[in-house]
Parts: structure tokens; C-alpha cells; sequence
């Protein structure tokens, strides 16, 4: 849109250019000349400012050794805005010339004698002519060098600018992250992981060979009062009853045997001793078995 | 808190004990007066060690004659003790057997209990007569109108309160 208003802009100056004495010419008053004479005042003033920005561009340009791409099937947002800018420029000349123009042939009937007069209004038309043509001829370098500068130029502003400015502040201060976050639909995105296949790219022997389990055992161990746990741990056991009751347990049982041994060895004894003797026992050992024999 | 007998058992509770309860509970004895001379003699010799200067640190064993006499003192003043307190020794305890007085009363007076250990120690063999004897009593039992019984009674002590 740019371009286009450019190249309206141009033509439309183009066809207004002074010097050139034609048909064109035939019947135009001293207020047409003085017209001309507006427009393309305006246009070298903006061409002369457009070639200093074109030769700084050039410069700019040199000195990063880059050349445009003119191959480009799309121009590049850089070239977009150095075109637009142009355009802007020259489509402002033309209003300002239309604003000029009209002001101009207001007051031509009474200044343009005093130009005639003097004859200054030739020299200054070939004057102004040479300086629109050396401008029409510089505008593809211009616009060539403000696209190369604007390409890189802006990508070093943009940089130089997030140098300089903290994003992760300014998100934290500005932005609600919890709010980000709450809007955030976890299990829609948990709903498109496809864990399975995640799993499977995992080299579970590569992290476990990674891993210092024993660093990380050593850690754990360290991080627990083992002390205190056990203290706990024998304090809500009460060890010496268990322990004393599960000695009791097995000592108990043992003595028993060896009661009840003694007592049947007793009564054997007390039985072979009573045959050898030839004797009635009146206060028999009973045995264990029978304890209905006890007196 | 008594503690409930096994059913087998309670039938010969009371009744006269025989030659191979009480011997084995007399060796058990014999064993605890053993162990109690040698602990007596190794305090001996860590005395010995740290009251005479320029000493090593051993075992000092005295005589053959010291030793018996020594074991025979500690049997001794060991069964006097536990019959007169509560007519039980370790070894006795163990086998669940007790010394009680042929007149009843069931504990031992003092002098009786100071008697029969004497009479043990002087003369052990005594305790092989109850095996012939038709009333389960040795020697010294009988001189001091004494008998041995069973009584599991009171063999573990009540479990503290949780």
C-alpha cells in the first residue's frame, strides 16, 4: 500500500515537472508556473531530506557488509516499514503541496509579475528541476538502503532493549500469574500426553546408572535422627517386658519338661526301689499322668 | 497374682519329692556355689591386682584345700539363706520343689534351715537315703524332721501391669 502510494505520489509529480516546455505548457497562466514552482520546492526539500537519510542508511548499511536480498518473494516487515515511511513522506509532500498550491493561486495574481520581472523564476525552475531529477534517480537507493538499515537496526534495538529490561521482573510485577495459571486447563494437556510413548524414550539404566544411590541413601540417613526413631520405637514396644515375657515364654516351657521328667524319674526310681525292697509305698509318687493317685 | 498350674500337675502338689528331682536341683546348687567361689576368687585377684603395685593382672587360684573350703563355705551360707527365706534354692526353684517342716507352718525356722545346710555340706551323701526310704526323706531330713515337696507354685512371677 506503501509502494502504491509512492508510486500515485510520483506520477502525479512526474507529470507537473518543470523545465520541460511542451503542450503541457501552452496557455498556463503565471499562477501555474508558480504552482509548479510550490510542488517542486516541497519535493526537493523532502528529497533532500530523504537522500540524508538514504546516506546515513548507506552507511549503516556498508558497515554491516550486508547486501538486501532482492530475491525475496515477500518483502521483509523492515522493507515494509522503510517503504512506508517513504510513501508517508511523500504522500505528506503532496498535501502539503495541494495546501500550498492553494494558498499559492490565491496570492499569484499579485506576486507573480514581481517573478516575471526579475527573471528569477526561470533560473530557480532549472534549479529546482535538476535537483527533482538527481531525487527521482536516488529513490531506489534510498529506498534499498532504509530497508537494509531497518533490517539491522531494529532486530539490534529490539535485543539492546531486552538487554536492558528485566522480563522476568516485569512479568512477575505485572502479570497475575496465579490467574494465568487458574485459566490454565491441566488435564487437557495431561489428556494430550502421550505418557506411554514418553515412558517408552526413557533409558531408565542410564538415569539409575546416573544416580549416586548411596550419596543419596547417605543423605536420607543423615537427614533422620535414627536415634530418636529407635528411642521412639523402644519406647512404644516396652522391649524389656517383651523380652521378659518371651524368656519367660521359653524358659517356662523348658522348665516344665524338665519337671515333669524329674517327677516321672522320681516315680520310676520310687517304683524300682519299692520291688527291689519288697515294699508297699504309702506315700507313693503320683505320676503325672495320674494325679488322682496323690493321697 | 497366682499363677494357674498346669492341669497334669496339680494333682502331686504337696506330695514328697523324689532322689532324682532333688539331686538334680542339689547339683544345680552345687553349680551356683561354684560359679559364686570363682567369682569370689577373680575379685580376689582384681584386688590383688590394683592393691599390690608392679602386678600383671591373672587369675590367682588359691590352694586345692582353699578352694573346697571356700566352695563348701559359699554352699554353705547359700542354702542356709534361701531355706530359711522362703525354703527354696535356686536349684530347688528350678525343679519346683521346697523345703518344708514335718510340723507344719511351711517355712523353715532359722536353725533349721542353718542346720540342714550344715549337714548338707558336711555330709551330701545323706540326700541318697530318701531314695531308699519309704517316706521320701534323706538323712538330714531326718535328723531335722524336715521333708522336700513339690510346689510349682509361685515358679514365674505375675506380669507388671501395661
Amino acid at each position: 500500500m506503501a509502494r502504491s502510494m509512492e508510486g500515485e505520489a510520483a506520477d502525479h509529480l512526474v507529470l507537473v515537472r518543470a523545465g520541460e516546455r511542451g503542450v503541457a505548457d501552452e496557455g498556463r497562466s503565471p499562477a501555474d508556473d508558480l504552482e509548479v514552482m510550490l510542488l517542486q520546492s516541497v519535493r526537493v526539500a523532502v528529497g533532500a531530506f530523504v537522500a540524508a537519510a538514504a546516506f546515513g542508511a548507506e552507511i549503516v548499511r556498508r558497515t554491516l557488509g550486508e547486501e538486501p536480498d532482492r530475491e525475496e518473494a515477500e518483502p521483509p516487515l523492515a522493507s515494509l516499514v522503510a517503504g512506508a515511511t517513504l510513501g508517508l513522506a511523500v504522500e505528506t509532500a503532496t498535501r502539503a503541496t495541494g495546501v500550498a498550491t492553494r494558498t499559492v493561486r490565491t496570492l499569484a495574481p499579485y506576486g507573480s509579475w514581481i517573478l516575471a520581472a526579475t527573471g528569477a523564476q526561470r533560473t530557480l525552475q532549472r534549479t529546482m528541476t535538476r535537483l527533482d531529477t538527481r531525487w527521482q534517480g536516488v529513490v531506489p537507493q534510498t529506498q534499498e538502503a532504509a530497508e537494509a538499515f531497518a533490517r539491522e537496526l531494529v532486530p539490534e534495538i529490539v535485543t539492546a532493549l531486552l538487554d536492558r529490561i528485566d522480563l522476568t521482573a516485569l512479568v512477575e510485577e505485572r502479570v497475575d500469574l496465579d490467574a494465568v495459571v487458574a485459566r490454565v486447563d491441566v488435564d487437557a494437556i495431561a489428556e494430550r500426553l502421550d505418557l506411554d510413548a514418553v515412558a517408552r524414550r526413557l533409558d531408565v539404566d542410564a538415569v539409575v546408572d546416573r544416580l549416586d544411590l548411596v550419596a543419596i541413601a547417605r543423605g536420607v540417613i543423615d537427614q533422620l535422627d535414627l536415634a530418636a526413631i529407635a528411642r521412639g520405637v523402644i519406647d512404644e514396644l516396652d522391649l524389656p517386658a517383651l523380652i521378659r515375657e518371651s524368656t519367660e515364654g521359653v524358659t517356662g516351657e523348658a522348665v516344665d519338661d524338665l519337671r515333669y521328667g524329674a517327677v516321672d524319674a522320681d516315680r520310676s526310681v520310687a517304683r524300682i526301689v519299692d520291688r527291689v525292697l519288697r515294699r508297699r509305698r504309702t506315700d507313693a509318687v503320683p505320676t503325672p499322668d495320674d494325679p488322682g493317685a496323690v493321697p | 497374682m497366682s499363677v494357674a498350674l498346669p492341669a497334669a500337675a496339680r494333682g502331686f502338689q504337696g506330695s514328697r519329692a523324689g532322689i532324682v528331682s532333688r539331686s538334680v536341683a542339689a547339683v544345680i546348687d552345687l553349680g551356683v556355689a561354684v560359679v559364686a567361689a570363682f567369682v569370689l576368687v577373680l575379685i580376689r585377684s582384681v584386688w590383688t591386682f590394683f592393691s599390690s603395685s608392679g602386678s600383671t593382672l591373672r587369675v590367682v587360684w588359691p590352694t586345692r584345700l582353699g578352694l573346697s573350703t571356700l566352695v563348701w563355705a559359699v554352699l554353705f551360707v547359700y542354702l542356709a539363706w534361701g531355706w530359711a527365706r522362703t525354703g527354696k534354692t535356686l536349684g530347688k526353684r528350678v525343679l519346683g520343689l521346697t523345703v518344708v517342716p514335718l510340723g507344719g507352718g511351711g517355712r523353715l525356722p532359722a536353725w533349721v534351715a542353718v542346720g540342714r545346710a550344715l549337714l548338707y555340706a558336711v555330709f551330701p551323701v545323706g540326700l541318697l537315703w530318701c531314695a531308699v526310704s519309704g517316706t521320701q526323706r534323706s538323712v538330714q531330713d531326718l535328723l531335722l524332721r524336715t521333708a522336700v515337696v513339690y510346689d510349682w507354685r509361685g515358679r514365674r512371677r505375675p506380669r507388671r501391669a501395661a
